[in-house]
Order: C-alpha cells, then structure tokens, then sequence
C-alpha cells in the first residue's frame, strides 16, 4: 500500500480556546493517555509488590522522591478530571446538555470538580 | 439475543470486516460500569490510609475479599476501557497501515498481559499468600 501523506485539517493551531470544546476536549484525550500509562504502570508495581515485596513495602519506598510525587498528582488529577469529562460525555450520549451555555457550564463544573477531588485525595494521602 | 446491531445494520454490514458500533458501545458500557467501582475505589483508600496506625502498605488493597473482588473488576475494566480509548486516539493518527496494524497489537498484547498478569497475581495473593522465590 502506498503511504498517503495526507494533512490532517487544523483543530489545535487556529482554533480559538474555549473552555466548553477545545479545552475539554484535548484535556479528555490528553488525559485518557496519561491515565492509562499511569494504570499500567500501578497494576505492574502491584504485581511487582506482590511477588518480591510483601514483607517490605517498596510502593511506599518510591515516595520519598519529589518526582514520584509529582508523578503521582498527576496521575490523580488525570484520573479525576477523565472522571468528570467522562461523566459529561455520558450525558451527551443520554442526549443531555447539548446546548452552547449549558455545554460551557458543565465544563467549568467538571473541571472544579476535578480539582476538589485532587485536593480531598492528596490531603488524605 | 445474537447480536446488538438493528437487523438492518447487520444485513448492510455484513460485507465489512470492521466492527464500529461494539467498540463504541464496550466503550460506554465499561465507562458507565466503572463510575461506582472508581468511588468506591476513593472512598476505601481514604478509609482505609485513616484507619491505619503504621505506614499503610498498598497491599493492605486486598486485604478482605470484597475488596479483592472490587479491586480485580476495577483494575480490569480500567485497562480494557484504556485499550479502546487508544485505539481511538490511534485511529484518529495513524493512516498508514503496516505501523496502524503493529501499533494495534502492541497495545493490544501489552494490554491483555497486564489483565491476565495481574489477576492471576492477586488472586495467588489472596489465596495462598505463597513465596515464589
């Protein structure tokens, strides 16, 4: 099969940057992607725990980096803001919100949520 | 009940090879199965790390069956929903079809062994807590 170079139309470079379409948006792919990198690499320590670690705790040992736990907010803020991105495209789908105002305004409710969970997970971590 | 299509969608689609309309309804169906899985999953973390005098171990996570029951279906459902997230996203950029066909697999293969490896892991855990070496 020949390779067909084609360009794909531009959606990032001259879009404007609205919170309801292009920010959501983006964010749910960007997110989906980090969050399941992140999930893999959790099931592989739980595995690793399991196997060559139990009487030891090697998943609390990889805290005592910065990166780790910088690392891990944002799997978690990731995690969290697919939640409730998610949650909103699962209305689109029950044909709920479809309209500019209201769409706009359960992104901004989606993204507040997300961070407040952040917070709640982290300070209870 | 044989299939999920309309019979008209099963008759016009009966020539093609590619499935769209089970992707995308597997997609909504292990999202939507996991929004109480992924509460539960806070809730018993926060729960669990109050709880805890000492520095809680993270396989305190399998600790009763219920939990183990939970934690399996989450996980699992988590990597098959990230599975057809990607494959999407994969869909979306890459038109050329010997790397679209490797990169497919790869994530499909990688995926699979994760799900197997760590069921079969856990539930080693949960039921004899052995040594392997």
């Amino acid at each position: 099969m020949k390779n067909k170079n084609r360009p794909l139309s531009p959606h990032i470079s001259i879009y404007k940057w609205q919170i309801g379409s292009m920010v959501t948006s983006i964010g749910h792919r960007a997110t989906g992607i980090l969050s399941y990198g992140g999930i893999l690499l959790f099931a592989w320590i739980i595995i690793i725990n399991i196997y060559a670690g139990y009487e030891k705790n090697y998943f609390a040992c990889l805290f005592k980096y910065k990166i780790m736990k910088i690392l891990f907010n944002l799997w978690i803020f990731s995690l969290y803001y697919h939640f409730t991105t998610g949650i909103r495209h699962l209305f689109w789908d029950m044909n709920y919100g479809f309209d500019i105002k209201i769409a706009n305004k359960t992104a901004i409710v989606a993204l507040i949520a997300a961070i407040i969970l952040t917070i709640i997970t982290l300070l209870a971590i | 009940m044989r299939s999920m299509k309309t019979k008209i969608a099963e008759i016009n689609s009966q020539g093609s090879r590619n499935t769209g309309s089970k992707h995308w309804l597997y997609e909504r169906l292990s999202a939507f199965l996991l929004i109480p899985l992924i509460i539960w999953f806070i809730i018993s973390i926060i729960l669990m790390i109050q709880e805890s005098t000492t520095t809680p171990n993270i396989l305190d996570l399998l600790s009763s069956p219920l939990r183990t029951i939970f934690i399996l279906i989450m996980a699992n459902l988590m990597l098959y929903h990230g599975m057809l997230g990607i494959f999407v996203i994969m869909d979306d950029y890459i038109h050329y079809k010997p790397i679209k066909i490797a990169s497919r697999m790869s994530i499909y293969i990688i995926t699979i062994l994760t799900m197997i490896s760590f069921t079969i892991s856990v539930l080693t855990y949960h039921f004899h807590n052995i040594k392997i070496w």
